[in-house]
């Protein structure tokens, strides 16, 4: 019986995510960003004015999360399409994702190691 | 984004169970190698199965009609993130709000320079574009690439690889510019390298990957919201 429960409450959770989902789908018609993103905004809005996350939604998407790169497989696999276009400017491609990458750790730790000393450095704080 | 009911088909579940196979042992592989971020699963992944589909001649596109409905649960497995992100709100009033700055210029910056180095690249501007979402979790990567006009597949091994090379960089560059703050650390590791930055940050300390965590949720929403006004206001 009680298993029973459990089982509709996690249904109840995951068909909340999906309408969350379709409602972004179809305000993205209206407001110009993505449906995914707007489910999500929609869904942390809820629970901004509810104050908590009911237990078995808080169970079913972390569970979701926690296997998300599994979803993405299947989409992924499809960068080989673009394997022969990518070829070419692959080294290009590799070293600006490096390039970026280290400039802006740097960057965004600086500014926040600086921060921290800062307040650290405010007496009575 | 339809689903039908397909999936039931023998074939179809033949290969979802092919997939599921071949994730759990990327996963257990990747732990076995104590979780070094060179061996990303998704890799692992990609190569096992595209030698797999080789093998059975199975066209890509075949592939992904097959296993239709894993793509299709991508839409309510980005929603789920809204639960993280409620939790960090929490965290962010506990902070403070200054602790968005660093976030806020890191996330700006990491796709600003990628596009400003191919810039002049004749490279197609799909490609160029998919650059643009490199810090952000891949699911919001692919909804947000796909939106901006670049190309959603591409988009999420960018992410992948610039989560790679930031875990694996951290170390030596951290150490090299004195980068000692357990928090400048999360955040630089969250808003930059997202959810394999942040596991990384994890192995560093609990502190740092919670504050990882923080920058993660915030960055990835913050990127997934301006990059498409932006596009539209340029028009």
């Amino acid at each position: 019986m009680q298993s029973a429960m459990l089982i509709i409450r996690y249904s109840l959770a995951f068909l909340v995510l999906i309408g969350c989902w379709q409602c972004g789908v179809w305000l993205s018609q209206l407001v110009p960003l993505p449906p995914a993103l707007l489910g999500l905004l929609l869904l942390v809005s809820a629970l901004l004015w509810l104050g908590q996350v009911p237990k078995a939604l808080h169970r079913v998407a972390q569970f979701m999360v926690l296997h998300l790169l599994l979803l993405f497989i299947p989409a992924t696999m499809g960068v080989l399409f673009y394997a022969e276009q990518l070829k070419a400017h692959l080294w290009t491609i590799i070293a600006a994702i490096l390039i970026s990458t280290v400039l802006s750790l740097l960057i965004t730790a600086g500014i926040c190691q600086w921060q921290q000393r800062r307040l650290a450095n405010v007496p009575g704080s | 984004m339809s689903l039908d009911l397909s999936f039931l088909s023998p074939s179809s579940l033949l290969w979802l169970g092919v997939t599921l196979l071949v994730y759990f042992t990327a996963i257990a592989l990747f732990k076995r190698l104590g979780r070094n971020p060179l061996f990303h699963p998704l890799i692992f992944c990609l190569l096992l199965l595209w030698a797999i589909l080789e093998l059975c001649e199975l066209p890509i596109r075949e592939y992904q009609a097959q296993v239709n409905l894993l793509h299709w649960l991508l839409g309510p497995a980005t929603v789920a993130l809204a639960i993280p992100l409620f939790g960090q709100l929490q965290a962010i009033k506990k902070a403070g709000s200054q602790i968005l700055l660093p976030i806020i210029i890191g996330g700006v910056l990491a796709p600003l320079i990628a596009i400003g180095w191919v810039y002049a690249e004749p490279l197609a501007l799909s490609i160029k574009l998919s650059l643009l979402t490199k810090s952000i979790t891949t699911p919001l990567a692919m909804d947000t690439a796909n939106y901006i006009g670049g190309v959603p597949e591409l988009a999420a091994v960018i992410v992948i690889f610039t989560g790679i090379a930031g875990a694996v960089m951290c170390g030596g560059l951290f150490k090299l510019f004195s980068i000692e703050n357990e928090q400048a650390k999360g955040i630089a590791l969250g808003t930059v390298a997202h959810a394999i930055g942040t596991a990384q940050a994890f192995q560093i300390s609990q502190k740092t990957g919670a504050f990882a965590t923080l920058a993660l949720c915030i960055n990835g929403v913050l990127t997934a919201i301006i990059l498409p006004l932006l596009f539209l206001w340029l028009g």
